[in-house]
């Protein structure tokens, strides 16, 4: 038994690096293993599993709410948060670059994807910072940085999983996850505001001839869409599910009130979301059965032994953790990142006396920065795709961002009533 | 160009087909869960009480459209592997690479479906149903489910076609 784990972990670190499909490499790893350590009928067990991990209804919020956003994004909702927010936003320092933070913001409020928010708001805003001569190194860092939010500030498709999968609910989650949006928010638009203060101002930046009640207008189909969506279910309404139900609705409408969905739109926006719901279905059934090998194996207990041998501090275990999942998101993506894992980190977690809740909220900040990591950075390479920019130069660009991330798991690892206070209150 | 036998024409033309009723399945998977959970709601709102079918229902609909669309999403290249790998060898051996990686996630998925045969087969053989006031018999959202791995090895079928006849097949 004491070479399951080392084995295992070479093996998946192997299989992955082959280039073999996530959710493949994760099964494949938990047949073999299996193999090598049991005598238990595989096939048969892969498929009970399958049947009980995909069978559930708590994970309807899922493919739900990644329909809502593959709607949204089909809509001009983000040429309407563009033009809501200018007016407001370009008397601060660093003018309309914040559009990108608080757009993303305010869209990852409505959407439960990194990639989607910062394709959505990067495509409305980057040609528009462009044209009004800003600092496009500042532009696609601010946007990528930003566009992590898409996985913390609620509804998060990374928070359904982890709530699936370590058995937090849902609801606490997303309660959990709104504060840190906010404040990791401000910290951006305080970097970006301190990076402009000294800058010569653009003469075309506060020409636009805004005005507020179009303003309000503009941001009128997001605002409702939030109060709808996240609304009802902190105001006990609605279950997380339910409201993806209603976000779906809402979005459909706002798609029908601009025009936006034809029959062509309507199969396109039904394709993609099939293909993404699949390439999260798939990563789930090989996690959550490679997690079963892993309890059959008793390494989530060997491991939590193992790092309870070497006597780290739990400060010093959560400092480890972003060191490990830094250097992992650069390879892996951060959704994978969390799935493959979470059997072998929860158990050390709860031994050093950490809450689920907060971990939930601490390890989807930190696989956030796996989006702006090169070599794989999902957010690099949208920001690649929108601009045509080099991976190296859009990485650059999002290292002060990068660089606030890691300050501010620290932050919240010495702080994390900033993350439990919120759901205690309600 | 090279050509692929006819016979070898017909079977890939099949396979694509049937990865591609996958991708149909779940898209109407997703729809009628969707409709199915707002008619809840609204009953809910109207009569104070919900359908008796949303719970059990609804985690039928999540898994087909969790997993029946995985074939055609490996065909249209949505699934997320690190490339790094590939990014780094020639192309003769990448071809070697590639084809090593479908015969692995063939023989994966394989066993995938095998297990849920055999599993869907012994709830059937049993006449299992759900624990659930409507008594559902069991193998029949599980005959759902088994479609997927059977789309993922149609789909993992489809790419060794591809690579075996892009550059070595029959010559025309």
């Amino acid at each position: 038994m004491i070479t399951a784990a080392p084995t295992l972990i070479l093996l998946l670190l192997c299989l992955l690096g082959s280039g073999l499909w996530v959710g493949i490499a994760l099964m494949a790893t938990g047949v073999i293993s299996l193999e090598l350590f049991r005598d238990m009928p595989t096939a048969k067990l892969m498929a009970f599993d399958l049947w009980t991990s995909l069978n559930r209804s708590e994970l309807m919020a899922l493919p739900l709410f990644i329909l809502m956003g593959e709607i949204l994004f089909q809509t001009r909702l983000s040429q309407n948060l563009f033009k809501g927010l200018a007016p407001i936003l370009k008397h601060l320092p660093g003018g309309l670059l914040h559009t990108n933070i608080v757009g993303c913001g305010l869209f990852a409020a409505v959407s439960g994807s990194s990639a989607a928010t910062t394709q959505t708001i990067g495509r409305m805003t980057l040609p528009e910072l462009e044209k009004r001569g800003y600092d496009t190194r500042l532009a696609l860092g601010s946007l990528c940085g930003s566009g992590t939010l898409g996985f913390l500030i609620p509804p998060s498709i990374i928070l359904i999983l982890y709530g699936v999968l370590a058995e937090v609910s849902i609801l606490d989650l997303f309660i959990a996850g709104i504060i840190p949006g906010m404040l990791l928010s401000l910290c951006f638009m305080i970097y970006v505001g301190v990076r402009s203060y000294n800058a010569a101002p653009l003469p075309t930046a506060t020409d636009d001839p805004f005005h507020l009640l179009d303003s309000i207008k503009a941001l009128l189909p997001v605002s409702a869409l939030i109060i709808l969506v996240i609304g009802s279910m902190y105001s006990g309404i609605t279950s997380p599910s339910e409201a993806a139900v209603l976000g779906v609705l809402g979005a459909f409408i706002i798609g029908l009130f601009d025009r936006s969905l034809t029959y062509k739109t309507l199969i396109s926006l039904l394709e993609q979301s099939v293909k993404t719901i699949s390439m999260i279905g798939l990563i789930i059934s090989g996690a959550l059965f490679l997690s079963k090998v892993l309890a059959y194996l008793q390494i989530p207990v060997e491991m939590a032994s193992f790092i309870h041998s070497l006597g780290l501090s739990p400060f010093m275990l959560i400092v480890v953790l972003i060191f490990f999942y830094i250097i992992l998101g650069m390879v892996v993506d951060g959704l994978s990142a969390i799935v493959m894992t979470l059997p072998i980190v929860m158990p050390m977690i709860l031994e050093a006396g950490y809450s689920p809740l907060w971990f939930g909220i601490f390890l989807v900040i930190v696989v956030e920065m796996s989006q702006i990591t090169p070599p794989v950075g999902f957010n690099l390479f949208i920001a690649h795709k929108l601009t045509g920019k080099n991976i190296g130069y859009i990485a650059a660009a999002s290292m002060p961002f990068f660089i606030i991330m890691v300050l501010f798991s620290l932050i919240i690892t010495l702080f994390p009533q900033i993350i439990l206070w919120l759901p205690a209150q309600l | 160009m090279k050509k692929r036998p006819p016979i070898v024409a017909h079977i890939h033309r099949s396979l694509t087909s049937f990865t591609r009723m996958g991708a149909l399945l779940a898209s109407l998977s997703l729809c009628l869960l969707f409709i199915l959970a707002l008619l809840d709601i609204i009953l809910r709102l109207i009569t104070n009480q919900g359908l008796d079918i949303t719970l059990e229902f609804s985690g039928y609909l999540v898994a087909a459209s969790l997993f029946l669309g995985v074939g055609w999403t490996l065909l249209e290249d949505g699934h997320i592997q690190v490339k790094l790998l590939h990014k780094k060898i020639p192309p003769p051996l990448l071809k070697a690479l590639n084809l090593i990686l479908f015969t692995a996630g063939l023989i994966i998925s394989s066993l995938l479906a095998y297990g849920l045969t055999v599993w869907t087969l012994g709830t059937y053989n049993t006449q299992q149903l759900s624990y659930f006031t409507s008594q559902t018999p069991l193998y029949v959202p599980q005959l759902l489910l088994t479609l997927g791995p059977y789309m993922l090895c149609s789909a993992f079928l489809v790419k060794i076609i591809e690579s075996f006849w892009a550059d070595g097949g029959q010559s025309k």
